[in-house]
């Protein structure tokens, strides 16, 4: 048992126990790389299904891990994230609402490091997804979870995690790389504090799979005025699993629930959703695996800041208006 | 009470007023973001020449300036390092050993992250040359064209737009995903100084011959430093003083001889060897030095390739560490 660990990670999961096994894994001292298993713990908070994880091979996983079942009567993970939030021991909280999301070995050594910059920091990893396309294409492009299966014993990523990078595609959440705007982010740190500022996951985004939950407090995290710094891990990765998700597999009515999820997301914020423009500061190294994306964000980069810088705008307009005494960036 | 101070920043100058004073101005509060004045100091040590800074107009640049003439019978910067190595009154120490060096407005900030990181490690930040091609190449460059370029651009408003001017500095001509050979603008704690013994004053040569190379590698070789950071997005960048080795003359190569011989006769081999460790990007990217981050990420892609192809691993300095860093794909 970790008695007073540095950092708290909330792993939801529901009706997923392969693709979850992975995520653990990855996130325990088995896979993370320059860290202790003291210094942090992982919460799992499942919500009861037909088909669940079994407790005692997660916690076989690690000592550090913790595994809580609970029955849910909603189809939303935001009970289930603010069940985890009151069990974390730790001042740093990293939240993945989507426990199908297996990250690279140095993610937790870099979330510490943040920390120590400022005890407030915000830390996104970008996501990918696992096999060639995104997921919501599953069905017309004959994705499953067997050929997922195959690509990942192919790599062998319990040996070298770095090497989902060479199985994956950029997020539609970031499909522009991390020179723009990330519209959301499924394995975010920030304090305990910055987490209870913002009030915990919000209980009113009822709707399956929480809705737009995790842009929601994705932005609200980074637009608090406590959160001086924003970074990002160039060399690390979140690498979604198919799981038949709500968004993230192919669906007629896709669109319509991704509408309903929009209209909540705009209701909350004044003059509509957007992503959050700050300007990320990068944390770590960029190994051989992780540079092609390192090299297409920058391609990208260098398009935005010249749109920007024609249109006569602010490329990180909310560091702007939250900072603009501090004058953080040009 | 005061709080104390959190970096001191040694620059060392001979015969470059000018160039001192920008430089200065670039690493003063005035042009430094989101770190305050009181939190740092600039020790300035000038070994006297006919051709000195002027005292006024480099302390009226802020408050936490301290200003230091000597006498120099030598012909290398090493005993001036050390005085100010001697003067130092924070734990955790910047050293530009060529004051033309300037520098953009987020380096010492990062390097606070940096110490708050790891205090023992090196803290790195890419060198760059003013003008169009290296200094030493361009025999149609001058001082002249140089102060046109830098009042053309006002830098002092936007210390980023030297990026605009800046051609790759020969000491990283392949980015920073590359071995670093030397760097002209590094920060570690009192402690890692202490432990390579300072600045090495055998280094009698011009300009300290191989000297900065030299002290790069012994601090990045020490066990107890374990990061190896670099900044993506800042930079120090050359401005031409016709120092030893930046500009073009005939005699370049026979001046620079005896000084790498020193260096090799100091580490063994044929040649000096770069400091190959894996380097840990710290701090933002802005529209001004992205094209520098790109062109070092496509050499990084061509070097992990050969790398990869070759079955070498990637940064072998690093296996003295006891910390995880890819070494093979």
């Amino acid at each position: 048992m970790t008695r007073n660990p540095k950092l708290s990670i909330v792993l939801i999961v529901y009706k997923m126990p392969r693709q979850a096994l992975n995520t653990i894994y990855s996130l325990s001292i088995n896979h993370q790389k320059n860290v202790r298993e003291t210094d942090y713990e992982i919460i799992v908070v499942e919500n009861l299904s037909s088909d669940n994880l079994d407790g005692d091979a997660v916690c076989a996983i690690g000592n550090n891990i913790r595994y809580f079942p609970r029955n849910e009567t909603s189809a939303s993970p935001v009970g289930a994230i603010n069940f985890g939030i009151e069990q974390c021991r730790a001042p740093a909280i990293c939240l993945m609402i989507d426990g199908a999301r297996m990250v690279t070995p140095r993610v937790i050594e870099y979330a510490l490091m943040a920390r120590n910059i400022d005890q407030d920091f915000l830390l996104a990893v970008p996501g990918y997804n696992i096999g060639p396309h995104e997921h919501q294409y599953n069905i017309s492009r004959q994705y499953d979870q067997e050929t997922e299966k195959r690509l990942l014993e192919t790599v062998k990523w319990k040996t070298n995690g770095y090497r989902l990078f060479d199985i994956c595609n950029i997020s539609g959440a970031n499909e522009k790389g991390i020179f723009h705007p990330l519209l959301e982010c499924n394995c975010m740190f920030s304090s305990a504090q910055n987490f209870e500022r913002i009030g915990g996951a919000n209980m009113d985004f009822q709707l399956p799979g929480g809705g737009s939950i995790n842009l929601h407090m994705f932005r609200q995290l980074g637009m608090l005025k406590q959160t001086r710094y924003y970074f990002i891990t160039p060399g690390e990765g979140s690498f979604h699993q198919f799981h038949g998700g709500i968004t993230t597999q192919e669906a007629e009515d896709r669109e319509e629930v991704l509408e309903s999820h929009r209209k909540q997301l705009h209701s909350y914020w004044e003059g509509g959703f957007h992503a959050m423009r700050r300007e990320p500061i990068l944390l770590g190294a960029v190994g051989s695996k992780a540079q092609s994306f390192l090299h297409y964000s920058s391609k990208k980069a260098r398009k935005r800041f010249g749109w920007m810088r024609n249109g006569g705008k602010h490329p990180w307009i909310d560091d702007f208006n939250l900072f603009a005494s501090a004058n953080f960036n040009t | 009470m005061k709080a104390p101070l959190k970096i001191s920043v040694i620059v060392i100058v001979y015969r470059m007023p000018r160039q001192a004073i920008n430089t200065i101005y670039s690493l003063s509060a005035l042009h430094q973001r989101n770190i305050k004045e009181e939190e740092y100091e600039i020790i300035v040590v000038e070994n006297r020449s006919e051709n000195m800074i002027d005292q006024q107009q480099l302390l009226a640049l802020g408050k936490n300036i301290r200003y230091f003439s000597r006498e120099e019978s030598g012909h290398s910067p090493a005993a001036a390092i050390n005085y100010g190595f001697s003067l130092c009154r924070a734990d955790y120490i910047g050293l530009l050993i060529d004051g033309a060096r300037m520098v953009t407005p987020r380096v010492l900030e990062y390097a606070l992250q940096a110490k708050s990181i790891d205090k023992n490690s090196i803290f790195a930040v890419p060198g760059y040359n003013l003008g169009a091609e290296k200094q030493h190449i361009d025999s149609h460059y001058s001082e002249e064209k140089e102060i046109r370029l830098l009042s053309k651009t006002n830098w002092q408003q936007n210390g980023y737009r030297l990026f605009d001017i800046a051609n790759i500095g020969e000491a990283n001509p392949r980015g920073f995903f590359q071995p670093f050979m030397e760097n002209n603008c590094l920060f570690s704690s009192l402690g890692s100084y202490e432990n390579i013994g300072f600045a090495d004053e055998n280094f009698h040569f011009l300009g300290g011959g191989g000297l900065n190379l030299h002290m790069f590698r012994l601090l990045g070789t020490l066990a107890n430093a374990p990061y190896l950071f670099v900044t993506p997005g800042e930079g120090s960048f050359h401005q031409y003083h016709g120092g030893v080795s930046t500009t073009p003359r005939a005699d370049r190569e026979e001046i620079l001889a005896p000084p790498r011989k020193q260096l090799v006769s100091y580490w063994g081999g044929d040649t000096f060897k770069a400091l190959q460790r894996e380097p840990f990007l710290l701090g933002a990217v802005n529209s001004h030095a992205q094209k520098f981050l790109l062109y070092s990420s496509q050499r990084a892609l061509k070097r992990f390739e050969r790398k990869t192809r070759n079955n070498e691993p990637f940064w072998p300095s690093d296996f003295k560490q006891k910390r995880y860093t890819e070494h093979f794909s």
